[in-house]
């Protein structure tokens, strides 16, 4: 491992149940911040679904995403950057999501994208 | 530049992993380096040495081999995502007590934090299949 430290944003486009990619995202996210990395996280699309509290992942046989999610906070991972016009077009509320949200405008998203040195997408 | 690559969809079931092969012989040919190739998810399904090709198709697994051995790029199958979908190396098989191995030897099995430092070592790091 490299003493090497960048900045990583992880994109997470996909809900929480349906495609796993959300798991392979969060244990990403684990990894990078095991490893001391920069980490910020952008949910965007169907990816903001996974922001939801009281999810019952258990009655489908998965583990629970957003669970996983409240724990990144212990890996110093406080703030979960969310794309406001994708909660928008799904007629969700910032307040019904949990965690500490920074909401972006769709002008935002590019200059925040691109102050990063590597963007992962799950 | 230095390039690594995250693949998370399998070879037979998107174009991801085939963008990213193409992706990785035209950086090379333009004088560019390819550090690592991580397979992630569904994507490690390149690694399986026991997939036959129809004689119409290229060989998935094969062409990335070869492209490892000429330019010197790392493959590597997360291990999580490979033991549980059934592709081991001899030692993955030998320790769960498996009665085969069907990993191709151009790919070792390692954890994410062969992503991590792909990251680390890389100009940049592209995802493809999400």
């Amino acid at each position: 491992m490299s003493d090497a430290k960048k900045k990583l944003l992880l994109i997470f486009r996909h809900g929480p149940y349906g495609n796993k990619l959300s798991r392979a995202g969060l244990d990403v996210a684990l990894a990078a911040a095991a490893f001391d990395q920069d980490i910020n996280t952008l949910f965007m699309d169907d990816g903001v679904w996974q922001l939801l509290p009281d999810q019952s992942a258990g009655s489908i046989d998965s583990k629970n995403v957003h669970s996983t999610l409240q724990s990144l906070p212990l890996y110093d991972l406080e703030s979960f950057h969310v794309d406001s016009h994708s909660l928008a077009a799904r007629r969700l509320e910032p307040a019904q999501l949990d965690g500490q949200l920074v909401l972006l405008e769709p002008a935002e998203l590019a200059e925040f994208i691109d102050s990063h040195d590597q963007v992962l997408s799950f | 530049m230095n390039f690594s690559l995250l693949v998370l969809s399998s070879p037979y079931s998107a174009q991801a992993g085939d963008s990213a092969w193409q992706f990785a012989r035209a950086a090379v040919a333009s004088g560019h380096s390819v550090y690592r190739v991580f397979f992630y998810h569904e994507g490690v399904y390149h690694g399986s040495e026991l997939g036959i090709s129809p004689q119409d198709e290229q060989d998935r697994v094969l062409r990335w081999a070869d492209f490892s051995t000429q330019n010197n790029t790392e493959l590597v199958l997360c291990i999580s995502s490979a033991i549980r979908r059934g592709l081991l190396d001899a030692g993955e098989a030998q320790r769960y007590d498996k009665p085969a191995s069907n990993v191709h030897p151009a790919f070792v099995l390692s954890g994410l934090g062969q992503l991590i430092d792909a990251s680390a070592h890389s100009d940049r790091l592209l995802t493809f299949g999400s």
